[in-house]
């Protein structure tokens, strides 16, 4: 039997119950969490949008400004311009974009051209190369050697032409495309001593200062040395009878190093670096004076001729001392003539102003020729026309002045307070390296000065350091030792690590920080620093 | 399958066609990154034409959700659309993260839409990867497979139609042990049935030859009550034993051994009754993964197309 046969029949109405026919309508657990989760998802992403509206640097800056920018950091605008982009190497931007965006940098900060020569097309906007958004502590002015090297490595192509003279030729016209030995060239500013001092770093670097030889000088002592130049001088382990040994710091001496309340003399190059960056200027007063004391005359040693006077001024302080030497004769000199008186009433026999006259101006001359020997000892002295002084001129009633004298003057020794023209150095994280290490050429060498070279004590063939227009700066091999890729020598020590990015030595603007945002050096503009310790002295004398 | 398979022919072109304009723009990258000397980011050239190219194809990819609710439409095929919805989202990946300056970037909005979108391409890949095998997997081991939302439909219905085969031909428990909804006079046996045709097996509704009642069924219709019928109705989340494949074969070949030899038939269709169960519920575990990455997926998209709305000129607006 089956279920037909026991009477019963399957309704088409039970065949159709067994499908569920309306189960689509019915919202399955999934679909409906689904849309609830669309749902939540859309309201939160509208809802932190809208939040965004109302803090904007929070939720659109891509990351902090730098901490000068912070001032500015809520305001957008204040560096922005909007739908316009802030760097020129976008692909819509334009010379106008570039300029405006330039501009609001400008309103805060000078950014003069690079070079007299560069395309303008070829230099980035402000924020091109200074990249902020990337945190507090953000380095801006890091930037990467692609943005130098991009006009560097083919500079021919990227300076207007037809303008070649209007620059000192430069090594610049050299590809440069990274920091080695094969792609960056010697340091120009190295290249040769423009200084006129006459200075033998061998010979001060000796143990009493004697060096190349017999000298008719015996060797120097510090009992020999004034009291408080021995003071400054003299080792704590050393005693009165040793020789004087002086070190580099006996001469370059650092800002830091200095006392309080020790005030010293410098120059605008230095004081555009860091302090420690760069000795401070070396003083004739202070590192000379000890051992070249400058007297008027050989017999008088105490009366001494200032440092750093020009022909004028040093005829005009010769005379002076030498007058107020001989009151009388400066009395004498000054008073008209008295008439003559009879034998008996003479008053005692002085001799005649004439003979005055005559023995003052053969001391003067004297101690001019003393002083030009002198002089000429550490400097070039070449001659200088003066008039006749009235004082010493015989004729001197309305005659004065058509005889002239042959006094002497000492060009400016032309060393440079600051070597690297185009770059920067700091001494501070280079202390821990001995000083040969960068000016070996500096130190004694075995042989004498007058050969011309000379070996170091470790064999090193050099110039002699007597030669003026040797610099006893060491080149690039120097600093490519250590700015350099980290790895190891054939030995196995491990050789560079030093960062030897571009900006790590240069800059952009102004070329180096040591010439500030001035125009470029030789242009017309350019700054000149001049010897403010012979300027002090001009004004102490009231030459001007 | 969605990709590779019968398909493959269908993909090649867009498989080629990605490979091409990933390299493509890869390569253009490099070289002005080789050319700048750092990352180009989204308003150097090739990274704004990157952004313009994803935040298309981010548009194109959300217009999925609208063409599925208006099928009416003739834009194309249901199969181009997926095909295309799939390969160039995998194309935006490449072109999304070379705008985003390989995801050395900043700022919240900009942090917000890249992990959303990572999130989505994420959830996305892994949706592909389940479409991959699950399907073959259904094939395979679900061959009583039904509507997701029919299951607990059909499985009730599968325990009545037990249920009136137990009545029909299986002795009657005493009144005491006899539940009050178990009262129906129906005797008819009509039970869902299932054909195998080529592999895939489809519910019929099958008669079955009614005899007299089968003598020594008391058990029968007591495990029935106590055990199958439970298990019938919740399937694993009653936490039956015979959720186990192997449990209910100890199960049944033990009622088979102490019942009459009339009442195999019988067993068996029990046993054929559980063995859908366990199908339905393998089939509902399958469905929600195949199905489950579109919770992440979907709501997601949605949050990134409203973050990618404000993206656009926010990012124009402070380039």
């Amino acid at each position: 039997m089956d279920i037909h046969d026991a009477g019963r029949r399957v309704t088409s109405r039970e065949q159709v119950s067994r499908i569920d026919r309306g189960y689509y309508r019915r919202p399955s657990l999934m679909r409906s969490w689904r849309t609830w989760l669309c749902a939540a998802c859309f309201i939160a992403a509208v809802g932190w949008c809208a939040w965004g509206a109302f803090d904007q640097p929070g939720h659109h800056s891509p990351g902090g400004v730098i901490a000068a920018h912070a001032r500015v950091e809520s305001d957008c605008q204040a560096c922005h311009v909007p739908f316009t982009p802030i760097k020129n190497d976008t692909w819509l931007s334009t010379d106008q974009t570039r300029a405006e965006m330039d501009a609001k940098c400008e309103q805060c900060h000078r950014g003069p051209v690079h070079h007299p020569l560069q395309i303008a097309a070829d230099a980035g906007s402000c924020a091109s190369c200074h990249t902020d958004h990337r945190g507090r502590g953000a380095d801006i002015t890091r930037v990467a050697d692609r943005t130098c090297t991009v006009c560097h490595a083919d500079i021919a192509a990227h300076r207007l032409a037809g303008q070649a003279g209007t620059i000192p030729p430069s090594v610049v016209t050299i590809p440069i495309t990274r920091f080695d030995n094969e792609h960056h060239p010697e340091f120009e500013s190295l290249r040769k001593d423009p200084g006129t001092l006459k200075f033998s770093h061998g010979r001060h670097m000796t143990a009493g200062l004697v060096f190349g030889g017999p000298s008719k000088n015996p060797p120097m002592t510090y009992e020999m040395l004034a009291t408080t130049d021995r003071d400054r001088m003299m080792p704590e382990a050393a005693t009165a009878g040793d020789l004087v040994q002086l070190d580099c710091g006996s001469c370059h001496e650092f800002a830091p190093s200095i006392a309080p309340g020790d005030v010293r003399q410098t120059t605008a190059g230095v004081m555009a670096s860091k302090p420690g960056a760069y000795p401070l200027p070396v003083s004739f007063e202070r590192h000379c004076v000890a051992c070249h004391p400058l007297p008027l005359e050989p017999e008088k040693p105490d009366t001494v001729l200032p440092h750093g006077l020009d022909a004028e001024e040093m005829r005009r302080f010769i005379l002076t001392t030498l007058l107020e030497q001989s009151p009388s004769a400066q009395s004498l000199l000054d008073a008209p003539q008295p008439p003559k008186a009879l034998p008996a009433n003479r008053p005692p026999e002085t001799p005649p102003a004439e003979t005055i006259r005559t023995r003052l101006e053969a001391r003067v001359n004297a101690s001019r020729t003393f002083s030009r020997g002198a002089c000429g000892k550490c400097h070039d002295v070449v001659d200088a026309e003066l008039p006749m002084a009235a004082l010493l001129d015989a004729a001197r009633d309305g005659r004065s002045g058509n005889r002239m004298e042959t006094w002497f003057r000492v060009p400016p020794v032309n060393v440079p307070d600051v070597w690297f023209a185009k770059a920067k150095f700091d001494h501070a994280p280079h202390r821990g390296f001995d000083c040969r290490l960068c000016h070996e050429a500096a130190y004694h060498h075995t042989n004498t000065e007058a050969s011309g070279t000379a070996t170091n004590a470790a064999g090193t063939t050099h110039l002699s350091p007597l030669d003026n227009s040797l610099v006893m700066i060491a080149g690039r091999e120097s600093c490519t030792a250590c700015h350099a890729p980290a790895g190891l020598d054939a030995s196995g020590k491990p050789i560079g690590g030093a960062r030897f990015d571009c900006v790590e030595c240069h800059g952009y603007h102004g070329l180096g920080p040591h010439h500030g945002l001035g125009p470029y050096p030789g242009l017309p503009g350019a700054a000149t620093v001049d010897s403010e310790a012979a300027a002090e002295l001009r004004h102490a004398l009231r030459l001007e | 399958m969605i990709i590779g398979g019968k398909t493959w022919p269908r993909d090649r072109p867009w498989v080629i066609a990605i490979l091409v304009a990933t390299i493509a723009a890869t390569a253009w990258y490099v070289q002005d990154w080789a050319a700048t000397g750092r990352i180009p980011g989204g308003s150097s050239q090739p990274g704004l034409i990157y952004g313009i190219a994803g935040g298309l194809i981010i548009v194109f990819e959300l217009l999925l959700w609208p063409r599925r609710k208006v099928r009416s439409w003739r834009l194309g095929s249901a199969q181009t659309w997926l095909r295309a919805h799939v390969w160039l989202g995998l194309l935006s990946l490449p072109i999304v993260l070379m705008h985003a300056r390989l995801l050395v970037i900043g700022g919240l909005l900009n942090v917000a839409l890249m992990t959303l979108f990572l999130l989505v391409i994420a959830s996305g890949i892994w949706g592909l990867a389940l479409q991959q095998f699950l399907p073959q997997m259904f094939l395979d081991e679900v061959p009583a497979e039904t509507i997701r939302e029919q299951i607990d439909h059909v499985a009730a219905r599968e325990c009545l139609d037990m249920e009136r085969l137990i009545r029909a031909v299986c002795e009657p428990l005493s009144e005491a042990e006899t539940h009050a909804d178990d009262a129906d006079d129906d005797d008819f046996a009509v039970v869902t049935g299932f054909r195998a045709m080529t592999g895939i097996q489809g519910r019929v509704i099958e008669t079955v030859p009614v005899y007299n009642v089968i003598p020594g069924t008391r058990d029968i219709a007591r495990h029935f009550r106590d055990e199958v019928k439970p298990y019938l109705l919740v399937g694993r989340a009653g936490r039956s034993p015979l959720a186990s494949r192997r449990t209910a074969e100890t199960f049944f070949a033990t009622l088979r051994a102490a019942s009459p030899a009339a009442a195999g038939d019988v067993i068996a269709r029990l046993e054929r009754a559980c063995e859908h169960r366990r199908q339905y519920d393998l089939q509902a575990r399958l469905h929600d993964w195949l199905h489950g990455w579109l919770l992440v997926h979907v709501p997601l998209s949605l949050a990134l197309g409203v973050l990618l709305a404000v993206h656009i000129p926010v990012a124009l607006w402070y380039w």
